[in-house]
């Protein structure tokens, strides 16, 4: 086949493939963002991610309503802090991407992808577990979560900047350890009654320092993440 | 390419050979390695300082093998497994492996055994630090086996449970998710054997409360509720690695067909798999079953009636340490005490140059077990002894003397409060706690500040309006202790030889004291 | 020229993968050949603005790599398979292609029929809605080449793009070289050297890093005669000059 031929054929067969391929997204120029975002945001897994988040929530309404732990004082952040924990790491997975070196070499809306999947994800698990919380809250009856959405908000950002940075470090599938290995810290210094700004999710939620550190972990991990994006492995792993 | 005549192939290795190698292969590319320094900070700062603090004694300071370190080691072993477990599903080199020679479940069995031997090699590892600790500090006894038992069988239960959850669901949330999953069960199961009525789930906990100090050391800690944690985790073991076997999910042929095939007489392997499967539900549910039979023995521990051997309720003999005080008075302790001998010696000292010899006053003071104390006795700001016996002997328990972080000073001050309060105030016909009158407070802290040590605690801790009405109805007997410690020694004791007996039944007024 | 190497070095730790390669190239289709480990995927992943050199000047496209706003746009432009593409197996072939022109920012307008057009040349029209997970190798290389193709680049690099794809499917895909060629600089990696007698304009061939001939594909058959290794002429030719450059010096 010549190439003159190749291309007649091609150029047909781009013709015809048009009428045979039914419009996907057709419609104005304005729905090519929401498209984009909507095909990233399935190629990260972020409805399986919603679920899972949702089902933290569901835990959380259960061990409030059932009184899962007994822990007063302090003690009663330990079980939350662990939900908060795995939403971060549900949050840290999603970065990663699928599709490896090709994805990076394009244009310039990946970091805003990013940047907005890691907060609307974060988001996402506030509202998730503080509506959990919520759904179980009645006072009369002793349920209530002690740090309300303010620690769940902190906890939440905090341990999700430290799954983005590890995200950047060790790639997005095995970005899960930062978030887990910081709760355990954070957890141990709940028990211990350590109180560093750092282990910010052992201090009150309405703890000013505890804030500042948090939001500062979360701005870093943000702002790497947006940039860098997941470590990826030659072959896109 | 030429074919050669009598194909000369290397010999192949033997199985236990090839096995190894596997094996090593596996252990050398462990994602649990990544984990290690973390868990030796938390190991130093969490078990390993516990138990530095708590009193030198084998069962208490073992008790942080299951107390701290397990509970430590439970998210980091499910994650790791899980990962591990989801390996062929997340690369997707089911088919690949398919091929091979080697079952699936073989197969599966080494990158189990994997990321486990990384994970026993850590928990070992710190109780080998724990308790080499603890054997360079403690007096008598030896190392407890059953906790280490336990908390072997128990993290290679939470280990292969999360490998078949990762092997079954390979996704990629699977790793965390099972890690908080399963951190979040032992916490609610701690939780549960806390509570008083935990049930079988707070039983089958290994994390549980911190024992007595004396556990173990007058009687026989019952090994009950250690044999049916066994049996469960053992259980959990077997059925999470049969289902492995079993699963189409993990290269299995599922219930019916290796049923079938058992029956039929081949696909060995499937047939294993199967009754291994059995075999650990089996466990487990009978482990369960137990657990939910517990009570509280005699001795006060918790022990499962069909496996409870009573033999474990006799009191295990000794040969205690004495020194002596003053005078005659000597102290005697459990030779599991011995390093506190000297202090009880010193605290015991001041105190009983002033009432030895008095009419009534103990001719020695001897460490008992605790529960075979009154139960009032061992009240909170009541006393940890009693004056009984004919000669008359303080028997005092050590439990809420050494109160687990054992302070020197605190130490002190509750040994003189507890015999002080004993000799004047007596628990004689009692059935409950009593602080004393006006006029024995007085006399009682008079004592105790002749010899530098605090009052006796009568009034709780804390800012609230009871502990503040105690201690505004205190101002009076503070003033008249204050008095009676500022007399001479021979005025207090010659005072003491003549009023010993009608203070101690109570018709000394507050007015009285001089 | 639409690519400019001045130098060109890359090193994996003690590893030197790329070593001082220049290399200018225009339209038309440049394949590259060499053994395993010479280079050639790190030189393509250079070209593809993913991993920079370690030292050497690179200018893609007249402009340069390293400057932020001169690199978008060079990515705008540009197409890329490599030798393993990653792929979310939930994505319809559509999708997935569509994705990657909405990143390349292929005006919002023109998507669809890109879209369209891209699947339609890798023949693959009969399985536009069919999802990734459901199709052979062969078909997800084709996906593979569609996403780089389809935003119309001026430079596409192509790593191993026949592997997996049969006989019919590589005439054919060598026919679509040949087209985007007259308009686009095409840098293709492969092993196969009748893909580079048939599709490519000019040949390089690396060995430890260096190129170590660049030349018409005829030089190469010819550099091959008298040459007793390979079955076909620019195997031989392949093949006698790995050796003479090996023996320490034939200059490209």
């Amino acid at each position: 086949m010549s190439a003159a031929d190749s291309a007649a054929v091609a150029s047909s067969a781009g013709v015809n493939g048009a009428h045979r391929l039914a419009p996907s997204a057709a419609g104005p120029a304005r729905l090519a963002g929401a498209r984009l975002t909507s095909l990233h945001l399935r190629s990260r897994r972020v409805p399986s991610a919603l679920v899972a988040l949702a089902a933290c929530g569901v835990v959380l309404w259960a061990a409030l309503r059932y009184h899962w732990w007994l822990g007063t004082g302090p003690s009663a952040a330990e079980l939350p802090m662990l939900i908060e924990g795995c939403t971060a790491g549900i949050i840290a997975v999603t970065t990663h991407s699928p599709f490896g070196e090709p994805e990076r070499a394009t244009g310039r809306w990946l970091p805003f992808l990013r940047l907005s999947m890691a907060l609307a994800l974060c988001g996402a698990a506030i509202g998730l577990l503080a509506l959990g919380a919520a759904a179980a809250y009645n006072p009369h009856a002793g349920v209530y979560l002690a740090s309300g959405i303010l620690g769940i908000a902190e906890n939440v950002m905090g341990f999700a900047g430290v799954g983005l940075i590890f995200s950047v470090v060790t790639g997005g599938l095995t970005a899960w350890a930062g978030p887990l290995g910081f709760t355990a810290i954070c957890q141990f210094a709940l028990i211990a009654n350590y109180s560093e700004p750092l282990t910010w999710a052992a201090r009150p939620a309405t703890d000013r320092g505890g804030w500042i550190a948090a939001m500062v972990v979360f701005a870093i991990g943000l702002a790497a993440f947006t940039i860098r994006g997941p470590r990826l492995r030659p072959s896109g792993e | 390419m030429t074919a050669v005549a009598g194909d000369a192939r290397p010999a192949r290795p033997g199985p236990s050979l090839l096995a190894a190698r596997i094996l090593r292969m596996e252990i050398r590319h462990s994602a649990f390695v990544w984990s290690i320094p973390l868990l030796a900070v938390l190991f130093i700062y969490d078990p390993f300082r516990t138990a530095s603090g708590y009193p030198d004694l084998w069962t208490v300071r073992a008790s942080v093998v299951l107390n701290k370190f397990w509970p430590d080691c439970v998210p980091f072993t499910a994650a790791f497994s899980a990962w591990a477990g989801s390996r062929e599903g997340r690369r997707k080199v089911g088919d690949l492996l398919g091929t091979t020679a080697r079952p699936a479940w073989t197969r599966q069995m080494f990158s189990l055994l994997g990321t486990l031997a990384w994970v026993l090699a850590v928990f070992l590892a710190g109780i080998v630090v724990i308790y080499v600790r603890t054997a360079q500090v403690a007096t008598w006894g030896g190392p407890p086996i059953w906790p280490v038992v336990v908390g072997l069988v128990a993290l290679t239960g939470v280990s292969s449970f999360a490998f078949t959850l990762g092997a079954l669901f390979p996704g990629r949330f699977t790793a965390p998710i099972v890690a908080v999953g399963l951190t979040v069960l032992a916490l609610v199961a701690f939780r549960q054997s806390v509570d008083a009525s935990g049930g079988p789930i707070g039983t089958l906990s290994p994390d549980s409360l911190v024992p007595p100090n004396d556990a173990g050391v007058f009687y026989p800690m019952a090994p009950d509720v250690w044999i049916v944690q066994v049996m469960f985790y053992a259980g959990v073991v077997l059925a999470a690695t049969g289902l492995l076997g079993l699963s189409p999910r993990t290269g299995g042929v599922g219930w019916r067909r290796a049923l079938d095939a058992a029956s039929a007489g081949g696909m060995r392997l499937r047939a294993i798999a199967t009754t291994v499967f059995a075999v650990g539900i089996a466990l487990a549910v009978t482990g369960f079953g137990l657990a939910g039979t517990a009570r509280t023995s005699v001795t006060g521990e918790i022990e499962i009636p069909a496996l409870h051997d009573s033999a474990s309720d006799k009191p295990i003999a000794y040969t205690p340490v004495c020194a002596h005080v003053s005078g005659s008075f000597q102290v005697c302790l459990h030779p599991a005490y011995k390093n506190y001998l000297s202090q009880a010696v010193n605290s015991f000292r001041p105190v009983m140059a002033e009432l030895a010899g008095l009419p009534g006053a103990p001719v020695r003071a001897t460490e008992v077990a605790s529960l075979t104390l009154p139960a009032f006795v061992l009240q909170d700001n009541v006393g940890d002894g009693e004056v009984t016996g004919t000669p008359p002997v303080y028997k005092f328990g050590m439990n809420n003397a050494l109160a687990l972080a054992p302070d020197a000073t605190q130490l002190q001050d509750g040994f003189r409060q507890d015999i002080v309060h004993a000799v004047i105030v007596g628990s004689t016909g009692q059935l409950t706690a009593s602080v004393g009158t006006p006029a024995q407070q007085a006399v009682v802290d008079g004592l105790l500040k002749a010899a530098g040590s605090q009052p006796y605690p009568v009034c709780g801790p804390g800012d609230n309006p009871n502990a503040n009405r105690c201690r505004r109805q205190q101002v009076p007997v503070t003033a008249a202790a204050g008095r009676f410690a500022a007399l001479p020694a021979a005025t207090r004791r010659a005072w003491l030889a003549a009023n010993l007996a009608a203070l101690k039944a109570g018709r000394i007024t507050l007015a009285q004291v001089p | 020229m639409n690519i400019e190497l001045t130098n060109v070095t890359r090193s994996f730790g003690r590893n030197r993968a790329v070593d001082g390669v220049s290399l200018e190239v225009g339209a038309g289709v440049l394949g590259v050949l060499g053994p395993n480990g010479a280079g050639k995927t790190s030189l393509l992943r250079m070209l593809a603005t993913v991993l920079p050199p370690s030292s050497g000047e690179i200018r893609l496209l007249g402009r340069d790599p390293k400057n932020t706003a001169q690199r978008r746009e060079i990515r705008r432009r540009l197409g890329y398979l490599p030798q393993n593409l990653g792929y979310y197996p939930a994505f319809t072939v559509v999708e997935f292609v569509e994705y990657f022109a909405l990143l390349k920012e292929v005006p919002s307008g023109r998507v669809h029929k890109a879209v369209a057009e891209a699947v339609e040349r890798v023949d693959l029209g009969g399985r536009a809605k069919a999802r990734l997970r459901t199709l052979s190798g062969g078909m997800l290389r084709r996906v593979g080449i569609a996403q780089a193709i389809v935003n119309n680049p001026d430079l596409l690099l192509l790593d191993e793009p026949t592997a997996g794809l049969d006989p019919e499917q590589r005439v054919g895909f060598r026919a679509l070289l040949r087209d985007l060629g007259r308009t686009a600089t095409v840098v293709v990696s492969t092993h196969l050297v009748e893909d580079v007698g048939a599709a490519c304009s000019e040949v390089a061939l690396m060995d430890a890093g260096r190129i170590v001939f660049r030349g018409l594909p005829a030089e190469l058959v010819a550099r091959g005669e008298g040459h007793g290794v390979g079955d076909a002429p620019l195997e031989r030719g392949y093949s006698a000059v790995l050796q003479a450059a090996r023996k320490g010096g034939v200059a490209a």
